[in-house]
């Protein structure tokens, strides 16, 4: 009982939970943030209509603009794509998939950058100057790039069609790996940072066993780092993810993504309709600005120097 | 004579959330022309802050809201951005603490000196440049034409506070702030700094304001002192005057505190004025220590620990070009016995091996070769569990700073306990309640427990990183340069701490130390490290009264003059 | 500091030659090679004459020797859609995505540099606190969404610019080139300007970051110590100092125009070697795929190198010891 009292008083007084209470803007996004967050989640009960049930969808509502209704008196808020799915649906499952692939890329990410990272500040040697070159070499190569080459090098292992299938693994799968060297690195850095410390070397002449010095020790040293990237990161994995399936390598056409929608949308752009693509980049530019202002923010009130 | 500069209750406050932090307090300062005051106070005396008020680099949000400087006849303390640059350089040189840090890495010495001296002399380039010559000469750099176009990675530290001072110079200033000037270097670099600064202050009558943490920096360089306590003078004078008849409470305790080189006392005198002070008491403890399981093995072997022939060669970094990789001998056979019961010292200067010795006692380090014997068995190497976790509970080591040798995130109660826990040697209750009994002990109440480190002074996290020390009941305490990062008030009292625990525990000590006075306060036998060889090793008070090696004798010199006479300050700690 | 490029070069051929080994894999492991050449109705005969023809009957390292030294010679092999020969693809396709990438890359640095600059000196400014607004809505806006949104609003809404595909060109030997004609000028603003926002906002803030930190540095303070005007604090001493990462910054951002010109090539129909990689991926034409990947690695490589020797130039750290 005790503990938990002296964490919430903890919390509330402390310096991260001030510099949020101060900042409205940050109040804003962190709000845009979960309502965004919570709409994809509720979207099967929110969405107005199922954009995967083939009966409700007619080429005769297809491309309407907003607040239109069609002749079967449907009603669409935000209109119609070129398959006549309501596009106010197809956002709320689109964001299911860009907030889930971007969610879980970076879960990955997160574990394989920080396992390695630690391991390689740790042990040093041999492994840190093998597994910090990999990352350097990576490093050098775009995102997006390692992103469209791990998804060509499945696609052509498994071939087309089953593709189709594992597509949303393979897209977590290849954004989390362009994604880890990120964390290891930073991971790496403020373990060597951490390591030198004295509490460290306390644990170790004490003989603490190497697997509880990084877990116990240097691993809670190392977390808002950790913390910041992450926040960073989805919103790079949902920019990677809406990017690859705008190319028409990432999700399949016939599921609902934030840019395969985009994507089908930039191809009525230039007959002037612009709804498609609009309403899906907004919520796009909305999700991915929200997770880079809390990112942001994060970083500098986690940072003890700009205080 | 009125003086180069006057300041009159000034008040310097930071506002925070927490409220508003008043880091000077209606303090007042005369400096004449052609003399060193210097401002002597401990961590969070607000000593620096003076110097950056004068030149209003105060940082932010700190800012001044009450009293005058008076500069050369004129205030200052209300002039704008742009009229206060005019004097920064112009009349008014700063010096900071740390030369490495100081230059900028990218521009040669001459580049920085010119460039300031055509911006406030407006000389042409080759008479700055003369006077860039001048500069460096008279800072007594050799061979200034050529070092003048050198990077300044290129020079020592010395050398670098002798560039920085020249920096200061340029425009003939009035006044000289110094903080700490020479608090980053080595003894004997220190001793020549200060004496150029003397000189310079002599020879340009210039007004210095010295600020340091060092009685001995005051006593050698200073004509006059102000003390400084918590943002408040509390006591200020001729230099002589104040350290032979110390008026104030805090001075007395502070010039008690200030370990001597010329005899050793039983315990540092009882100083009021410094952070909640402890009485400790150990000798209930002593009671636990009877019972503990460990057993003295080879009950009245004398030596404790046996250290033969240790070896230690770290191999730099070779890359893919540089060829061989370069070896650097950081000990090179050394031995030596620790009897049970004493305070074995080791003392050198950076570099000395004397940190390399303790890592390899602890078994952080794998020695290269040689053998470290503990109650007469070998325990380098691999050695079967069971031996190896007696030795590493019997041995517990007290680290340098207190601020980084607790994982900050982790509170207080289970980090003393993590030891106890680790061993097997209670149950999860029982620890905590050797923690609290610890905690007690060490003048902290149980409350303390369920706080994290950072909620603690420098002073209480070392005695928490002592409590966790004291866990396992250990036989033998190696402390790397416990106090170095602490106060000198603060010092006497862990140092006090650790006397005790010796006497009632019986503990077995290795005290390492770069400070000599500190050493012969603590330690019954010392030894004198240089450059990874051990040159001499001999009982304390042999080794201060007739050194044998030559680098003893030159240590020895070096110690800052004592501030004071012994019975000036014993006779004042006995009336208070 | 002969010593230290020397050993930069060398450490760009180790890369290189990784990088290689990855695309030897790609081309060896991923599908048959054999299978992908020949039509369907090749013999077993034909099959293991283009098998010999392509040494794969011999040790795996001693292929990858030979994969390397035809790099070494030009030679990709032939891509498995258009049966063309890959170099002779890519010799025509260099031009567009070249020039594409460096006038993007020019208007990102002239822009991005001087904005990072500003905010980070006047920090509480109107102006910076733009920048900053202005930053975080480029980096949070994909690439291929500003691309749809210029064209929609400069082709389709005021009818500006063409929005699709390269034109206006002039030929000098085997180079093609849009820069010397208003029309082809006029093909190639649209996706440059697209891809130069990203990188842009991404070098601002970058500036802004290392700026800020140096100016916090001891030896700032110490130079405003000394009474130096701003103008020389901050750009004699700030600024120079800040040029170590900042160089970095722009070497490794430079390397990602290329990368990004795939979505911008993809969204304007720009003949460029990013639209290439794309549809390699799409058919699986696996030559073509590790060929990318091999000139992708040479441009970082040589980016790389040249930003080292740029450090070299500033830092005297690394030229006298």
């Amino acid at each position: 009982m005790n503990a938990i009292k002296i964490k919430v008083v903890a919390m509330i007084d402390s310096d991260l939970w001030y510099s949020f209470k101060r900042s409205p803007l940050i109040i804003i996004s962190a709000t845009l943030c979960m309502l965004l967050i919570l709409s994809s989640i509720f979207a099967p009960w929110l969405a107005p209509y199922n954009p995967f049930d083939e009966s409700t969808l007619s080429l005769w509502a297809a491309n309407l603009p907003p607040l239109s209704t069609d002749e079967d008196g449907f009603f669409y808020l935000l209109g119609t794509d070129n398959q006549g799915r309501d596009i106010l649906s197809t956002i709320l499952y689109g964001m299911r998939t860009s907030l889930g692939v971007g969610l879980a890329a970076v879960v990955f990410a997160i574990v394989l950058g920080t396992s390695l990272g630690l391991l390689a500040a740790y042990s040093g040697g041999w492994l840190d100057n093998l597994l910090m070159r990999v990352a350097d070499i990576q490093l050098s190569f775009p995102a997006i790039l390692v992103a469209l080459l791990v998804n060509g090098i499945v696609k052509a292992v498994l071939g087309n069609s089953q593709m189709e299938m594992v597509a949303i693994y393979v897209l977590i799968l290849a954004i989390g790996l362009s994604e880890w060297v990120q964390f290891a690195r930073a991971v790496r850095g403020a373990a060597l940072v951490e390591k030198q410390k004295e509490y460290v070397q306390a644990a170790r002449t004490m003989g603490v066993p190497t697997l509880m010095i990084l877990l116990r020790h240097l691993l809670p040293n190392v977390s808002s780092p950790i913390l910041v990237i992450a926040t960073i990161s989805i919103a790079v994995a949902i920019i990677t993810e809406a990017t690859l399936s705008f190319l028409g390598i990432g999700m399949p056409q016939t599921q609902p993504s934030l840019g395969t929608l985009i994507r089908v949308g930039g191809d009525y752009l230039m007959s002037g309709e612009w709804w498609i693509t609009f309403f899906p980049g907004i919520t796009l530019v909305l999700l991915v600005l929200s997770f880079n202002l809390l990112g942001d923010w994060l970083r500098d009130a986690l940072n003890p120097q700009l205080k | 004579m009125s003086s180069l500069i006057r300041i009159n209750n000034l008040q310097v406050e930071y506002p925070s959330r927490h409220g508003v932090f008043i880091a000077l307090n209606q303090i007042s300062l005369n400096v004449d022309a052609g003399t060193i005051h210097g401002l002597v106070g401990e961590s969070g005396a607000g000593k620096s802050t003076v110097g950056s008020a004068i030149v209003g680099l105060l940082e932010n949000p700190g800012h001044i809201t009450a009293g005058e400087i008076i500069f050369d006849g004129q205030r200052i303390d209300e002039h704008s951005e742009k009229s206060l640059r005019a004097l920064r350089g112009r009349s008014i040189g700063m010096i900071f603490q740390d030369p490495l840090t100081s230059l900028n890495p990218l521009l040669t010495v001459a580049e920085q000196l010119t460039e300031t001296i055509i911006y406030h002399l407006k000389f042409s380039r080759k008479e700055a440049w003369e006077r860039c010559l001048q500069l460096l000469r008279e800072v007594d750099i050799p061979d200034p034409e050529q070092r003048a176009h050198y990077y300044p990675h290129q020079f020592s530290g010395g050398m670098r506070q002798r560039v920085v001072i020249a920096l200061a110079l340029c425009s003939e200033p009035k006044l000289l702030i110094a903080d700490e000037p020479t608090t980053a270097l080595d003894v004997s670099v220190q001793a020549q700094i200060l004496q150029l600064i003397k000189r310079l202050t002599k020879s340009h009558n210039l007004g210095v304001i010295l600020v340091t943490h060092d009685m001995g920096v005051i006593a050698q360089t200073t004509d006059k002192v102000t003390v400084l306590y918590q943002g408040q003078v509390v006591e200020t004078g001729d230099t002589q005057t104040i350290l032979k008849d110390p008026q104030h409470g805090y001075t007395q305790s502070l010039l008690s505190a200030v370990p001597r080189a010329d005899r050793k006392l039983k315990r540092f005198p009882h100083a009021s004025w410094i952070e909640d002070d402890v009485q400790s008491n150990f000798s209930d403890l002593l009671d636990d220590w009877k019972a503990s399981s460990v057993k003295i093995v080879k009950g009245e072997s004398q030596n404790i620990l046996s250290v033969n022939k240790l070896n230690m060669h770290f191999k730099t970094a070779g890359s893919l070009f540089s060829g061989a990789s370069k070896i650097i001998k950081a000990v090179n056979d050394v031995s030596f016995d620790v009897k049970r019961g004493e305070v074995f010292g080791i003392v050198g200067e950076s570099g000395s091996g004397k940190s390399t010795v303790a890592r390899m006692i602890t078994r952080l380090y794998e020695p290269t070769s040689g053998n470290i014997a503990f109650e007469g068995e070998s325990v380098t190497g691999t050695i079967p569990k069971v031996r190896l976790n007696h030795y590493r509970r019997c041995t517990q080591m007290i680290f340098q700073d207190p601020y980084s040798s607790m994982n900050p995130r982790m509170r207080v109660r289970d980090i003393i306990a993590e030891p106890i826990l680790l061993y097997g040697l209670a149950n999860k209750k029982e620890a905590f309640l050797r923690v609290n009994k610890l905690l007690e002990h060490i003048g902290l109440d149980t409350a303390a427990g369920l706080k994290f480190p950072h909620e603690f002074s420098g002073g209480q996290r070392q005695r928490i990183s002592i409590a966790r020390a004291l866990a396992t009941e250990p036989r033998l305490l190696i402390c790397d340069e416990p106090t170095s990062a602490l106060d000198v008030s603060i010092q006497a009292q862990i140092l006090n701490i650790l006397k005790d625990l010796q006497e009632v525990l019986g503990l077995t000590m290795i005290f390492i130390s770069h400070d000599l006075p500190v050493i012969r306060q603590m330690c019954d036998r010392v030894a004198v490290m240089k450059q990874g060889h051990l040159l001499e090793l001999t009982e304390t008070a042999e080794l201060f009264n007739s050194p044998k090696h030559e680098y003893t004798r030159t240590l020895l010199k070096l110690i800052p003059s004592a501030p004071v006479t012994c019975d000036s300050v014993d006779s004042h700690i006995t009336t208070t | 500091m002969l010593k230290f490029l020397l050993q930069r070069i060398v450490q760009g051929i180790v890369v290189m030659l990784v990088v290689a080994f990855v695309a030897f894999c790609i081309f060896r492991f991923l599908g048959d090679p054999v299978n992908n050449m020949v039509g369907d109705s090749a013999t077993e005969e034909e099959k293991e004459q283009i098998r010999q023809q392509l040494g794969l009957d011999e040790p795996v390292a001693m292929q990858y020797l030979k994969f390397v030294s035809n790099i070494a010679q030009g030679e990709f092999g032939t891509s498995y859609r258009t049966r063309t020969s890959v170099i002779e693809q890519m010799k025509e396709r260099l031009p567009a995505t070249l020039e594409l990438s460096f006038i993007s890359g020019m208007l990102s640095i002239l822009l991005g540099i001087p904005m990072g600059i500003y905010s980070a000196l006047h920090p509480k400014s109107w102006l910076s606190k733009q920048f900053l607004v202005g930053s975080l809505m480029g980096i949070s806006i994909p690439t291929f969404l500003t691309g749809l949104l210029l064209i929609y609003l400069f082709s389709v809404v005021l009818g500006w610019f063409p929005s699709q595909g390269r034109g206006g060109l002039v030929e000098l030997g085997w180079w093609t080139t849009s820069l010397l004609t208003v029309k082809g000028w006029s093909y190639i603003i649209l996706p440059a300007l697209t891809l130069c926002i990203y990188q842009m906002t991404l070098i601002t803030r970058m500036v802004r970051a290392e700026m800020i930190e140096v100016m916090r540095t001891d030896y700032i303070k110490f130079a405003k110590a000394r009474g130096l005007p701003d103008r020389i604090v901050q750009y004699r001493h700030g600024l120079k100092n800040s040029l170590v990462p900042v160089i970095t910054i722009i070497g490794l951002q430079l390397g990602s125009v290329v990368a990004f010109s795939i979505i911008t090539e993809t969204v304007f129909n720009w003949p460029g070697l990013g639209q290439m990689f794309i549809q390699s991926i799409e058919f699986v034409d696996i030559p073509v795929m590790s060929a990318y990947l091999i000139f992708v690695g040479a441009f970082f490589v040589i980016l790389n190198l040249l930003v080292d020797i740029a450090y070299a130039f500033i830092d005297p750290r690394l030229r006298v010891h």
